[in-house]
C-alpha cells in the first residue's frame, strides 16, 4: 500500500515531474513522510495517476540529486535521513504571515491575484537563476 | 538501439488522394509517443502502415529494423495493435477472446491478463457485445498486452470513452509500461491525455509530419512572447517565429529557440502542450523536426 | 488457429451438418422405398408401394426437394459460408485484430479454408453418393444423365467451386451482401454455361441414324443422353428440319440424332468435376494472393 498519493494538475503550467517533486517535498514538510519511508513505486504512481513512468523516474532522480531520497535497486526509493525535517510550526506561521502582508500590499495597489502570482513566479525564477536557493 | 518505428519518405495513396506523404521519422525506443492531428490527417493510415495492415505507396517503414509487411512471426509477436473502435469478436465471451490470444500468440501471459481483468471486475463469461465501451477497451488492451509485445500501437483507444473509463484505460496502460518497458505509439484527439502520458510527440497534419520530438525538449524550446505592437521589427535574436498575431496594441509571437534576452516591455508566457499543438496545426507550413540521425543498421 | 476457426464458425458448421444430414436421410429413405417396392417397372421411372412409407417417398420425389436441393445447396453454401469467411472479418474490422496476432495471414486463411470447406465437401460427397444409389434404384435401366448435377463427384466439385467463388468474391468486395449476390449470379452463369455449352462437347458425340421415322430413341438407348432433336433428311441427304408432323410430306427418308452413350457418364462426371476443381483452385490461389499481399 503506497504511503502517499499524488494529485496532478496538468493545467497549472507546472511540469508534471516538478509537481511530483513538490508533492514529495510537501509531504515531508507536513510530516506525512519521514526518513526511511518508502516512496510509492513507479508502477504504483503510474497506475494511480496515469502518468508516464519516465516522468516519475525523473522526479525521483532529481529528488535523489537533491539528497532527499535514495534509490535502492530492487527495493525501491526511500526518504533519506538527511531530508529536511518538517518545518516547525512557528516558522511556518511566520512565513505565512510575511506572505499575507505582501499580498495585502499588492491588493492595496489594485493588483489582482493572477498578477500577484505572476510577480511571485517572476521573482522566484530570477532568484533561482542567481543561485539563491 | 534499433528504433521501434522508423519511416523514410513514407507515403500512402488511396486512389488519387494521398493520405500520407513524405513522412520521415524515427521514434526512439522506450517512449510513449503520442500521435496528434486533425481528423483525416493520416494518423490511422500511419498506424496501419506500421502494423503491416497497409503497404506503402512510396518510401518505407520499418519496425525494429524489419518491414512489417514481411509478416514474419517474430515481428507479429513483438507488435500489438488495437485498432479504432477496438475490434473484437462480438459473439465471443471475454474468456474466448483470451483463449484466442493464447492460441494465436507464442508469448502469452494468461495469468497476468486474467488478473488485470479480474481487478477491473470484468466478467469472463460475458459476451463482448454485452460489455460497456470501457470494458471493451480494457479487454482489447488486455489482449494486446497479453502477448507481451515490445511495441504497442493504439488508434484513438479512448475516443469513445467517458472520462472515468478513459482514466482507467490510461492507468492500465502506464502501469503496464512501467512494468514491462514497452514502446507505445498512440493516436489521440485529447491533448490532455497526451500531456500526462506521453513523452514523445508527433503531429501529423494534412498527411505530413509537422512535428516530431521529445515533449520536454519541445516544451523547453517553444515560447510565447508578448510585447507592444511591432510590425516589422526583427524577431528576438536566436529564435524562429512560427506564428505572429497582432492587436492594436500588442504583438504575440510564437517562437522556437532559446530566448537569450527579452527587450523591455516584452514578457514570456508559458506555452502548454495543447497551445503548442494548436499553434502548429494552425500554421501548416511550419515544422519542427529533429535533425536526421545516423541510422542503425539492423544486424 | 484451429480452435479459433471452430469457435468462429461452429454455428455454421452445425447448420451445414444438420442440413446435410436431413438431405442424406431423405435420399436414403426414398432409395429404400424404391428398393422395397420392387415394382419391376419400366426404365427410368419411380415406383413406390401404396403404404405410408411409399406415399411419403412419393411426396418427396414430387416436390423434387432433394433434386433441387443438391443443385441449389452448393450455391447457397458458396454464398452463405464462402463469402463471409473473409468478407465478414473485413466488414467488421476484425481483420485488424486477426492479422496482428502471431499468425501469418497465409496460415490464418489456410486453416479457415480447410476446416470450413472440408466438412462441407464431405457432406456433399455423402449426399452425392447417395444420389447415385438412388438413381440406380430407378427402373430397370437407370439413366444417370437426367441428374447430372446431383451426383458425386460433380456435386462435390460444384460445392468446392461455389465455396471458392464465394471466398474470392468476399475477399475482393469486402462486404458480405454484395459478395453473396455476385457469387450466386456467377455460380449460375458458370454452371449453366458448362451444362448447356461445354458439357455436350466433352467427348465428341455419337450419331444415331434411323430410317424408321417413328423410332423412340429414348427406348433404343435408355441410358443415353440425347443432345438434340432428330434432324430429318431426304433421300438425297438434304436437311429438312427438326420437327415433323407429317414426315415432311413423305420426303423425309431418315433422321439423325446425336447422343452420348450411358457408359460415358462417369467420364463426363470426371471431366466436369476436373474443370470445376481447376476453377476452384484458381480462385483459391487468387484469394490467397489477394489476402496476403493486397488487402489491408
Amino acid at each position: 500500500m503506497a504511503l502517499i498519493e499524488f494529485h496532478l494538475d496538468p493545467s497549472s503550467g507546472v511540469s508534471l515531474y516538478v509537481q511530483l517533486m513538490q508533492q514529495v517535498r510537501q509531504s515531508l514538510l507536513f510530516g506525512l513522510l519521514k526518513p526511511g519511508d518508502k516512496l510509492p513505486t513507479v508502477k504504483e504512481v503510474a497506475a494511480q495517476v496515469a502518468v508516464n513512468p519516465n516522468t516519475v523516474l525523473r522526479a525521483y532522480r532529481d529528488l535523489e540529486h537533491e539528497g532527499m531520497v535514495v534509490s535502492r535497486p530492487g527495493l525501491g526509493t526511500f526518504v533519506t535521513a538527511g531530508a529536511p525535517a518538517s518545518i516547525a510550526r512557528d516558522r511556518y506561521r511566520a512565513l505565512r504571515a510575511d506572505l499575507e502582508r505582501c499580498i495585502r500590499k499588492g491588493r492595496a495597489e489594485h493588483l489582482d491575484d493572477s498578477t500577484l502570482a505572476a510577480l511571485f513566479a517572476h521573482v522566484l525564477r530570477e532568484n533561482h537563476q542567481e543561485g539563491v536557493a | 538501439m534499433i528504433a521501434p518505428i522508423q519511416a523514410t519518405g513514407l507515403g500512402k495513396r488511396f486512389g488519387r488522394t494521398w493520405a500520407l506523404r513524405d513522412c520521415s521519422i524515427r521514434i526512439p525506443p522506450g517512449k510513449i509517443a503520442g500521435l496528434v492531428g486533425p481528423n483525416g490527417a493520416g494518423k490511422s493510415t500511419f498506424l496501419h502502415l506500421v502494423a503491416g495492415l497497409l503497404s506503402p505507396s512510396t518510401g518505407e517503414v520499418t519496425v525494429f529494423g524489419r518491414s512489417p509487411r514481411s509478416h514474419l512471426i517474430q515481428l507479429l509477436d513483438r507488435v500489438a495493435f488495437v485498432a479504432q473502435d477496438t475490434p473484437l469478436y462480438s459473439g465471443f465471451t471475454v474468456a474466448d477472446m483470451l483463449e484466442l490470444g493464447r492460441r494465436l500468440n507464442s508469448r502469452w501471459d494468461q495469468r497476468s491478463v486474467e488478473q488485470r481483468l479480474r481487478d477491473l471486475e470484468i466478467p469472463f463469461d460475458r459476451k463482448i457485445r454485452n460489455l460497456s465501451g470501457g470494458q471493451r477497451s480494457q479487454v482489447a488492451l488486455g489482449l494486446a498486452l497479453g502477448k507481451r509485445p515490445e511495441l504497442l500501437l493504439l488508434d484513438e483507444p479512448v475516443a469513445r470513452l467517458d472520462p472515468l473509463a478513459r482514466r482507467e484505460f490510461m492507468q492500465g496502460l502506464t502501469a503496464s509500461v512501467a512494468e514491462d518497458g514497452i514502446s507505445v505509439l498512440l493516436s489521440s484527439h485529447v491533448v490532455g491525455d497526451i500531456e500526462r502520458v506521453c513523452d514523445y510527440l508527433v503531429i501529423i497534419s494534412q498527411g505530413r509530419v509537422q512535428v516530431a520530438g521529445d515533449i520536454d525538449e519541445l516544451m523547453g524550446n517553444h515560447h510565447l512572447l508578448l510585447g507592444p505592437r511591432t510590425d516589422d521589427g526583427p524577431p528576438p535574436s536566436g529564435v524562429e517565429v512560427i506564428k505572429t498575431s497582432h492587436t492594436e496594441r500588442q504583438t504575440s509571437l510564437w517562437v522556437r529557440g532559446r530566448v537569450a534576452h527579452l527587450d523591455d516591455g516584452w514578457r514570456e508566457q508559458p506555452l502548454s502542450l495543447e497551445e503548442l499543438v494548436i499553434t502548429y496545426l494552425s500554421v501548416p507550413a511550419a515544422a519542427a523536426l529533429p535533425r536526421p540521425e545516423l541510422e542503425e543498421v539492423p544486424a | 488457429m484451429s480452435w479459433v476457426t471452430w469457435r468462429q464458425h461452429r454455428l455454421e458448421g452445425a447448420w451445414s451438418l444438420a442440413i446435410g444430414a436431413a438431405l442424406a436421410a431423405a435420399v436414403i429413405f426414398v432409395a429404400y422405398q424404391l428398393h422395397a417396392a420392387s415394382c419391376g417397372g419400366q426404365a427410368n421411372s419411380y415406383c413406390f408401394s401404396n403404404e405410408l412409407g411409399g406415399t411419403i417417398a412419393q411426396g418427396i420425389v414430387r416436390l423434387n426437394l432433394y433434386q433441387y436441393g443438391l443443385v441449389v445447396l452448393p450455391a447457397l453454401a458458396g454464398a452463405f459460408i464462402g463469402c463471409p469467411l473473409v468478407a465478414r472479418e473485413v466488414e467488421n474490422g476484425t481483420h485488424r485484430l486477426a492479422w496482428t496476432q502471431g499468425v501469418t495471414r497465409l496460415r490464418w486463411l489456410a486453416v479457415k479454408l480447410v476446416l470450413v470447406f472440408v466438412p462441407l465437401l464431405a457432406v456433399a460427397a455423402v449426399a452425392g453418393a447417395l444420389e447415385v444409389v438412388l438413381i440406380n434404384q430407378l427402373g430397370t435401366t437407370p439413366n444417370h444423365w437426367a441428374f447430372f448435377d446431383q451426383q458425386a463427384p460433380v456435386v462435390v466439385a460444384a460445392t468446392l467451386f461455389a465455396l471458392a467463388l464465394g471466398l474470392a468474391a468476399g475477399a475482393v468486395i469486402g462486404k458480405s451482401v454484395p459478395a453473396m449476390a455476385v457469387t450466386l449470379v456467377a455460380f449460375v452463369v458458370v454452371r449453366v454455361g458448362l451444362a448447356e455449352i461445354a458439357r455436350p462437347m466433352y467427348i465428341a458425340p455419337l450419331s444415331y441414324k434411323s430410317v424408321d421415322l417413328n423410332t423412340q430413341t429414348g427406348a433404343v438407348y435408355p441410358s443415353a443422353w440425347w443432345l438434340d432433336d432428330p434432324s430429318y433428311y431426304d433421300n438425297a441427304g438434304h436437311y429438312l428440319g427438326t420437327v415433323t408432323f407429317n414426315g415432311y410430306r413423305g420426303q423425309a427418308a431418315y433422321f439423325v440424332q446425336h447422343f452420348q452413350p450411358g457408359d460415358r457418364f462417369w467420364a463426363f462426371q470426371s471431366i466436369e468435376s476436373a474443370i470445376l476443381t481447376i476453377l476452384a483452385a484458381a480462385l483459391i490461389g487468387f484469394t490467397i494472393y489477394w489476402v496476403t499481399r493486397r488487402l489491408s
